[in-house]
């Protein structure tokens, strides 16, 4: 393979930057052999993943490093794609919008700096992972819990940065923030919070700070390098119970959506739920058994009406099903929740409620999402491997009439690119609701590929109009993404793009990054506006 | 996104806990570096190589059911095992330098074709 370079740089002025990058961090930290190279390829790619394919990766170990290599970067226009874990699969995994960008891999950068079980919260560097912080906190008696994402490999930052989710109360892992260090595109570096205090010993405590809040600007965004964060921890609950209500009625979305509402406005179901359609119901439990498409269906489109009912019914799920953990401090609490829960959900037709319960002294079981795994990855492989997958997840209120309307849109339009609609309705919060709508693929099926990028762009542009965003997206699509947030044409990503080039003149840090180009290579913007 | 709230073998602990009952037992003893690989192999890869998750059972898809517990394999030789953890295979994504160093990537090597002959 060729050498791959930054845009706009010679491969003279690039090596005489790995040189100097080299100085800082030791030469064998500059990993730019074709090897390394490909270890930071997409490995879920959506079609060809040397369309992001990166100049190579930097991995420096301190704070001292990484200022030094951005301040390099900046002297030689070298643009640099931070990632703590890099294992944001679905969305990239550690590969660059642009190509020739350098990965910054933070991974080596993997201490945990303070657990404070008095106050509940840990200061971590980015390449710690959730079976990190899971392990330390195993050592210490578990007497807090951590929130993590399906794969445990990730980072406690990057996820958290992404707007991540995980299924305990403390699961829209961006609000359990509180702190970061954080190292500009010039070099500087800056503690936000209460951490502007010289000496300040509340810097995990306190949110607020004073002035503006700097710690939301930093998630899904290039403005700055994070090297440190605190993170909230729950303290450990006395006693937790999964629900799963299962609805035998085709049209039940309606209703469920709508007497989970209360339940989660008040706080009665405390953690995030999954709801969960006919397809996910049946490929999650197929996929849990090693099987794949084939040994279900071969016949050309989506699963056919009759092959759903007929896996359902084999499989006993239903069309419709809802599943959380509630959590309470004693077994008593619990018992008044699930009280609640069940007579909101009793008064349903066609229903069904299994309740499984934990109390404080047993194991914790698996059922809790807490002890971190890999094994659910295993889903990518629907199709029969090599698989990958892409979300479309807009953002919806949790109205029963709005959410099937935008339900239906999104299905309608699976079926007609051909691509099963595996769709789970995670909530962020007490109030919102994202529609995960996964696009499957066979990476080496061109077709079904070009089917699903085909698909998440039209549902970009057709949900836009109707008022809808995407939370989060695929290096290929952040663009298509920046785009649907229209309102006095584009004046959101307007605002971006001036904090950007006020922060990061030069521009080396994640140049497009959810749609943010700083002023040189504005250019290279894949798409035209949705108004 | 995930495969949601079943009772499954998430933590590493009940991973282990579904090994085969006395794998190992009737093993000549392990060199320092293979034991070093053993701890690596299942800290790091029994997630989706233990029984019954997804490299295991694709594994068995495409080599059968003997073949599938690579901790069980009697083939595996070194160089291949090194070029899977780097490059990756099928949908198993590669391992990068800054996760698994070369020394770490040999040793879980070393462990895995332990029982091969003639290298
Ligand atoms: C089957 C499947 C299931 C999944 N389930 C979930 C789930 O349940 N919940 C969920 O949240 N996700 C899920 N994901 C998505 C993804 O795998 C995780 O979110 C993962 O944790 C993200 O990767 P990471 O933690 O390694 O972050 P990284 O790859 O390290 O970071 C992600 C991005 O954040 C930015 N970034 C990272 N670190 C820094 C930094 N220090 N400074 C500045 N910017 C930075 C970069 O742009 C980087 O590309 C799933 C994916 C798959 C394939
Ligand atoms: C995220 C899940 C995952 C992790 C973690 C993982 N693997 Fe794999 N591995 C797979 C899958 C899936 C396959 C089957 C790929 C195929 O055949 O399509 C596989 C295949 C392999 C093979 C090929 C065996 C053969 O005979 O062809 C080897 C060797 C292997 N893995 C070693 C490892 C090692 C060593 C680790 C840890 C360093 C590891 N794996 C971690 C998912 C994983």
């Amino acid at each position: 393979m060729a050498q791959v370079l930054p845009p706009n740089v010679s491969p003279e002025r690039f090596s005489k930057a790995l040189d100097e990058f080299a100085a800082i961090i030791g030469k064998e930290w500059v990993l730019t052999s074709e090897e390394d190279r490909n270890t930071y390829l997409d490995p879920f790619a959506p079609g060809n993943a040397d369309e992001h394919a990166s100049a190579g990766a930097i991995a420096p170990q301190s704070t001292e490093e990484v200022q030094a290599v951005v301040r390099v970067a900046n002297k030689y226009r070298i643009p640099l794609w931070p990632v703590s874990t890099g294992r944001n699969l679905a969305y990239g995994s550690a590969a660059p919008v642009l190509r020739g960008t350098m990965v910054l891999d933070l991974k080596r950068m993997k201490r945990i700096l303070e657990i404070n079980e008095e106050l509940g919260y840990a200061l971590v560097e980015p390449g710690v992972s959730f079976f990190d912080l899971h392990d330390a906190l195993r050592e210490r008696g578990d007497t807090y819990w951590i929130s993590s994402p399906a794969p445990g490999w990730g980072s406690v930052i990057g996820n958290a940065l992404e707007h991540g989710v995980g299924y305990t109360p403390y699961g829209v892992h961006a609000d359990t923030i509180c702190g970061m260090e954080v190292v500009l595109p010039d070099g500087d570096v800056v503690r936000t919070g209460m951490g502007g205090v010289q000496g300040s010993r509340e810097w995990q405590i306190f949110k607020l700070g004073y002035g503006p809040i700097w710690d939301g600007a930093f998630t899904q965004s290039n403005f700055g390098i994070v090297t440190k964060m605190g993170v909230w921890l729950m303290p450990a609950p006395g006693a937790v119970a999964n629900v799963v209500v299962s609805l035998q009625d085709e049209n039940a979305l309606a209703p469920l959506v709508d007497t989970l509402r209360p339940l989660r406005l008040n706080d009665t179901i405390n953690a995030t739920y999954t709801i969960v359609n006919p397809y996910r119901a049946i490929i999650d439990d197929a996929r849990l058994q090693g099987q794949v498409r084939a040994d279900i269906y071969s016949g050309p489109g989506v699963l056919p009406k009759d092959v759903i009912a007929r896996e359902l019914a084999k499989r006993g799920k239903s069309p419709w099903s809802v599943n959380f953990n509630v959590f309470d401090v004693r077994e008593a609490g619990l018992d008044l929740r699930l009280e609640a829960i069940r007579s909101a959900f009793g008064k349903l037709p066609r229903v069904n409620i299994d309740v499984q319960r934990w109390r404080a002294g047993e194991p914790r079981p698996g059922w809790a999402r807490v002890d971190p795994g890999l094994f659910a990855l295993g889903i990518v492989d629907w199709y029969g491997g090599p698989g990958g997958h892409m979300n479309f997840a807009p953002v919806c209120a949790p109205i029963g009439s709005r959410v099937v309307e935008l339900y239906e849109l999104i299905h309608r339009r699976f079926v007609e690119h051909g691509l099963d609609c595996y769709l789970g309705m995670l909530n962020s919060g007490n109030r919102g609701l994202i529609l995960n709508a996964v696009m499957f693929f066979n990476r080496n099926d061109d077709d079904l590929t070009r089917r699903g990028r085909e698909l998440y762009a039209r549902l970009a542009a057709e949900t836009a109009a109707l008022g809808y965003g995407d939370y989060r997206a695929h290096i290929s699509f952040m663009d298509h993404a920046a785009a649907m947030y229209t309102f006095n044409d584009h004046a959101l990503r307007r605002l971006n793009e001036r904090v950007k080039d006020a922060l990061d003149p030069n521009g080396i840090l994640a140049p497009g990054k959810q749609g943010i180009w700083p002023a040189g290579l504005r250019s290279f913007r894949k798409t035209g506006d949705h108004s | 996104m995930s495969v949601h709230g079943r009772p499954l073998a998430s933590s590493v602990l009940l991973v282990l806990a579904a090994l085969p009952a006395g794998l190992g037992a009737a093993e000549p003893k392990l060199t320092a570096r293979q034991e070093q690989g053993q701890a690596l192999y299942r800290s790091t890869c029994l997630h989706c190589h233990g029984e019954r998750v997804w490299g295991t059972f694709t594994l068995g898809r495409r080599l059968g059911a003997n073949n599938a517990l690579l901790e069980n394999r009697t083939d595996l030789v070194r160089p291949y095992v090194e070029a899977v953890i780097r490059k990756g295979v099928g949908s198993m994504p590669p391992y990068r330098r800054t996760e698994l160093s070369d020394a770490e990537v040999e040793a879980i090597a070393d462990y895995l074709s332990r029982n091969t002959r003639a290298q």
